[in-house]
């Protein structure tokens, strides 16, 4: 026989146009009715092949059979395997999906909260394990521990470091740690294709590189015995000496010693700052020697931090003695040595585990918010379908299914609510490492990884989990006997229960916490536009400012020695620059606290007139007399310091106006201070930075006439409208074309300088702005949660009253005086809560008051007016409920 | 009538099962649909049998197998349906409605002759 196969296109048509599971089954019946028929009379075959599909079509096979006119009773259901009813549970829950796509507007206030819901704590989570439980890079990282010493009672300037002669004591013999490595953190001065710069490295013992794994890309790491060699990193080796390479056997000019390179070290490896490219041996472990290092060690196996401090700190007591004034010098103290042990990631963490822990508790408290929230509106849209419901319950629908269906639109919620947490976590992660300040540790291990992936997931499950369960154990609750005698009953009493504690007090407590939040982060925006906005005494856009260094002087940080006739030239090729409109120097260097300049004690005659002389404690800056016009700062009186100056016989200063109001009388121009003669006043300047105590200071003029050894740093400034980036190059030619022992460092704009003074309030108030909205949502979205689910319970009362005559206007009125009383019963407490707790604040803020009064008046209105507008949709949904309608149904 | 409409089947669906226990272990679509069209004498659509037949499956008082497939199918399976222990109870039940309903028809008819 001939066989006869199907038109193709009526197979076609019923794939796409009948996608039910069984067509697959209907097709083959129809191929195979059709292969009979056709083997009798090909046309009539293909005339009825045609009509059964036409007609399948319309027979479709729905998916889901919840408009079924007849249905089994419960038992009869249960006989079916356990596959089958699987199988109609997966169906309830694919069918929630529709349901939550005819209503999309609860269903959207639910997926944005859970996607607030599930980033933030999914991001802190990320933060969290990455810095503070993510190993270290190092082999065995969890065996290393550093270790330091203090004496009682002492500040230390000896940075949590160790005398090498304690070391030394407790290396030999040690049993709780197999080796012992020491360090120390230093900077050089070098002379690179760049004009001299400094760079960043370490002195270390030699074992040192090879506990922390180490592996050299060329020749070797450094070994015991070792001097005058260095180890580089290859991006420094590349920057010096080009990409060939033949870096080994090669030498560098380190602060002027000569240093032969005997390995290089990839770039991954980085350590102890990220930006290491240097390490130069030492021996840390003679007893005799003096110096301060900084010690890790590796625990055997079987030891603890704690056992190796008791360790060392018992041999440190048998240690040679240090004359008591040497340790009372470097410990701020003398006593018997105290010892302290960290692993190294507790130790690298320190600072910032506290707070990360604690934000990560606060975060729970808004997560469970938010989980009260979410629960809350998910009921108020079980309500609201409780008729139907209550229908599918008494048609033989069992307690799995009607959960199924709940669980299911849950799970769809939480599933959509993920996926925008998904990308939303990857965008905070990916400006995390720009808000958070420059030395938070690990920052630059930041990523989304899989951790994160999981911490999106989980967080998302939790909430899927919370919002279907609870909702829907409640929802089931209905049973056949109540449906039976009128819906309502069972649901109306169930909800009149818990009316109070769910319908005033969570809501009005989550709006109280919206309220402090908004309250906090209020002050500290504030503070952060004060701190920006804040008035400096002087212009500080467009001004480059480096520092002179110069090689063979790093310990003076400073111009070793530089004639007077170089730094005119300086002066005068940088001034020739495109686009640099004035130049200037300065002894100091702006924003290091106290760094470069010279304070001064002199005693100046009391101003009462006594004839007494008191101390003028002030500091001293040297400058050039462009200095004045260049920041844009303000004379008061007088004027500035001009280059005639120069050729004075008494020298001028010019004195800012706290020193003249400190010490000077009420004509202070002409004053003669410790033999010069004040010429000019000038506005305070807050040259380190907004918050900075402005103190007495004196301008004199910097010297460059004597051309003498200078000990001061030295300090250039560049008005100019190019870009850093054009700029600085060239200004690095001309120093290098001047002298190449010259070089310039730590170059930056001052705005650089003021905007990374600001990160911290910027972290403060970017974290507080984001936890105030993120409650806010939560407390609003959990508002409309339950003025809706009030609405849905009360249809028939509404119902009444309506067709009793109560206009649409007065019922809605009624649902927002609901809703007003919520949120200013919230507001009120939240300004209270915040009243009390604003005091706490007090330290973070700058130039705003703890109770500043625009905060405290916008905060709550701003609050009130979102709670109003989220009132405003259950609110007119009560308004337009049909009282014929809402009186039938029962 | 409620109660009775409410354990029993449409005449449609109880022709299914019927067919079904009738064919067993042989009862697939186009078997169902062929002892069908001979049994009421009406053209029936393919589609309308598999409707039926879902719902009495998502019901529980048939279960589908997927069976091998067989010349002239394009390669797809049959799927063989056998009626479940629920389906003989309600079949009993619709049996009893029926008669019960024919017990009122035929009490009822001799007023009408009046």
């Amino acid at each position: 026989m001939n066989q006869q196969a199907p038109p193709w296109l009526g197979e076609q048509l019923l794939r796409w146009l009948r996608r039910s599971p069984d067509t697959q089954y209907l097709a083959g019946d129809l191929a195979e009715a059709f292969a009979q028929r056709a083997a009798v009379n090909v046309g009539e075959a293909r005339r009825w092949y045609w009509t059964q599909v036409l007609r399948a079509l319309w027979h479709r096979t729905p998916r889901r059979y919840a408009d079924c006119p007849l249905r089994l009773s419960r038992d009869a259901a249960d006989e079916r395997p356990v596959s089958a009813r699987a199988a109609a549970v997966l169906r309830e829950i694919a069918g929630a999906r529709r349901l939550i796509i005819r209503r999309p507007g609860p269903a959207l206030a639910a997926v944005t909260t859970i996607a607030l819901a599930v980033t933030a704590p999914a991001t802190l989570l990320s933060v969290s394990y990455s810095v503070l439980f993510r190993p270290l890079p190092w082999p065995q990282a969890d065996r290393l521990i550093r270790v330091w010493e203090t004496r009682d009672l002492g500040s230390s300037v000896a940075d949590r470091s160790m005398m090498s002669a304690t070391l030394a004591a407790w290396r030999d013999g040690a049993v709780t740690v197999r080796e012992l490595a020491a360090y120390r953190e230093s900077t050089y001065t070098m002379a690179g294709p760049e004009g001299v710069e400094r760079i960043p490295g370490a002195v270390v013992s030699p074992n040192l590189l090879g506990m922390l794994g180490a592996v050299p890309t060329l020749g070797r790491t450094l070994q015991a015995g070792d001097v005058g060699t260095v180890v580089i990193s290859e991006p420094f080796a590349r920057r010096q000496f080009g990409e060939d390479r033949d870096w080994l056997g090669r030498t560098v000019n380190l602060d002027g010693a000569v240093y032969e390179i005997v390995g290089v070290l990839p770039s991954t490896f980085s350590f102890p700052a990220p930006d290491s490219s240097v390490w130069v041996p030492m021996d840390p472990f003679r007893p005799s020697s003096l110096s301060l290092v900084k010690v890790i060690g590796r625990l055997t196996d079987s030891a603890t931090p704690e056992q190796a401090r008791r360790e060392a700190e018992a041999r440190a007591h048998s240690a040679p003695s240090v004359p008591p004034n040497v340790q009372a010098m470097l410990f701020g103290a003398d006593g018997p040595a105290r010892l302290h042990a960290a692993t190294l990631l507790d130790f690298e963490t320190r600072h910032v585990r506290p707070a990360l822990l604690a934000s990560l508790a606060g975060m729970g408290l808004l997560f469970v918010a938010a989980l009260v929230s979410l629960v809350g509106l998910q009921r108020a849209r079980v309500a609201e379908r409780r008729h139907e419901l209550t229908i599918r319950a008494a048609m033989g629908a069992s307690r799995g299914r009607l959960s199924a269906l709940l669980i299911g639109e849950a799970i769809w919620l939480s599933l959509a609510g993920g996926v925008v947490a998904l990308f939303l976590t990857r965008w905070t992660l990916g400006i995390a490492p720009r808000l958070l300040p420059g030395d938070f540790p690990r920052v630059a291990a930041l990523s989304f990884d899989v951790v994160s992936f999981l911490a999106v997931l989980s967080t998302a499950a939790v909430a899927g989990v919370v919002v279907g369960v609870l909702p829907s154990w409640r929802a089931v609750r209905v049973d056949l006997a109540g449906s039976i005698k009128g819906a309502c009953a069972a649901w109306t009493i169930d909800s009149a229960r818990s009316s109070v504690r769910s319908r005033l007090i969570v809501p009005a407590s989550q709006l109280a916490v919206a309220v402090v939040l908004l309250v906090g982060a209020g002050l500290l925006c504030r503070t952060l536009v004060a701190i920006v906005h804040e008035d400096l005494g002087y212009a500080p856009d467009n001004v480059v400012i480096a520092r002179l260094i110069g090689t063979g002087s790093s310990r003076m940080r400073g111009v070793g020695r530089i004639d007077a006739d170089t730094l005119q030239r300086l002066i005068a090729r940088l001034g020739q620059l495109p686009d640099v409109t004035g130049v200037a120097l300065s002894t100091a260097l702006p924003f290091q606290t106290r760094s470069g300049r010279v304070n001064v004690a002199h005693t100046l005659p009391a101003r009462d007139g006594s004839g007494q002389q008191v101390p003028a404690p002030a500091s001293e800056n040297d400058v050039t007399p462009s200095f004045f016009n260049l920041l844009g700062m303000r004379m008061v009186a007088g004027r500035a310091l001009t280059d005639e100056d120069y050729s004075r016989s008494i020298s001028a200063i010019v004195v800012n106006r706290s020193f003249a109001r400190a010490y000077l009388s009420d004509t202070p121009i002409g004053s003669i201070v410790h033999g010069r003669e004040v010429v000019g006043i000038v506005e305070d300047i807050k040259d380190r930075g907004p918050g900075d105590a402005v103190d007495p200071q004196i301008f004199a003029l910097y010297a460059t006439g004597q051309g003498a050894p200078l000990v001061r740093p030295l300090s250039v400034f560049l008005r100019t409208t190019a870009d850093i980036d054009v700029i600085v190059p060239l200004a690095r030619n001309v120093v290098r074309s001047l002298d190449d022992r010259l070089g310039l460092d730590e170059v930056t704009t001052i705005d650089a300088r003021l905007s990374a003074m600001a990160e911290e309030p910027r972290l403060y108030a970017t974290v507080a702005a984001a936890s105030a909205v993120f409650v806010v949502v939560v407390a609003v979205v959990g508002l409309f949660g339950v003025l809706w689910n009030g609405v849905a319970n009360r249809t028939r009362e509404i119902g009444v009253r309506s067709a009793l005559g109560a206009t649409p206007t007065r019922i809605a009125q009624q649902v927002l005086r609901e809703g007003l009383i919520i949120a200013t019963t919230g507001a009120a407490g939240g300004l209270l809560a915040a009243a009390l707790l604003a005091r706490y604040l007090a330290s973070l803020l700058y130039r705003v008051a703890p109770y500043d009064a625009i905060v405290f008046t916008a905060a709550p209105t701003t609050l009130l007016i979102i709670a109003l507008a989220a009132c405003l949709i259950p609110a007119r949904r009560a308004a337009a409920i049909d009282p014929i309608h809402a009186l039938r149904t029962p | 009538l409620k109660l009775l409409m409410k354990e029993s089947l449409q005449e449609f669906e109880t022709l299914l099962l019927i067919a079904i226990g009738e064919l067993a272990p042989e009862a697939y679509g186009l078997a169902i649909h062929q002892h069908l069209e001979s049994a009421t004498g009406r053209s029936l659509a393919l589609g309308q049998i598999y409707t039926g037949l879902a719902r009495l499956e998502q019901r529980g008082l048939i279960v589908g197998t997927e069976g091998q497939t067989a010349p002239g199918r394009a390669g797809r399976a049959r799927k063989f349906y056998r009626l479940e222990p629920g389906a003989v109870r309600v079949l009993k039940s619709t049996a009893a409605a029926y008669s019960r309903l024919a017990h009122q028809i035929t009490s009822a008819l001799p007023r009408f002759d009046r």
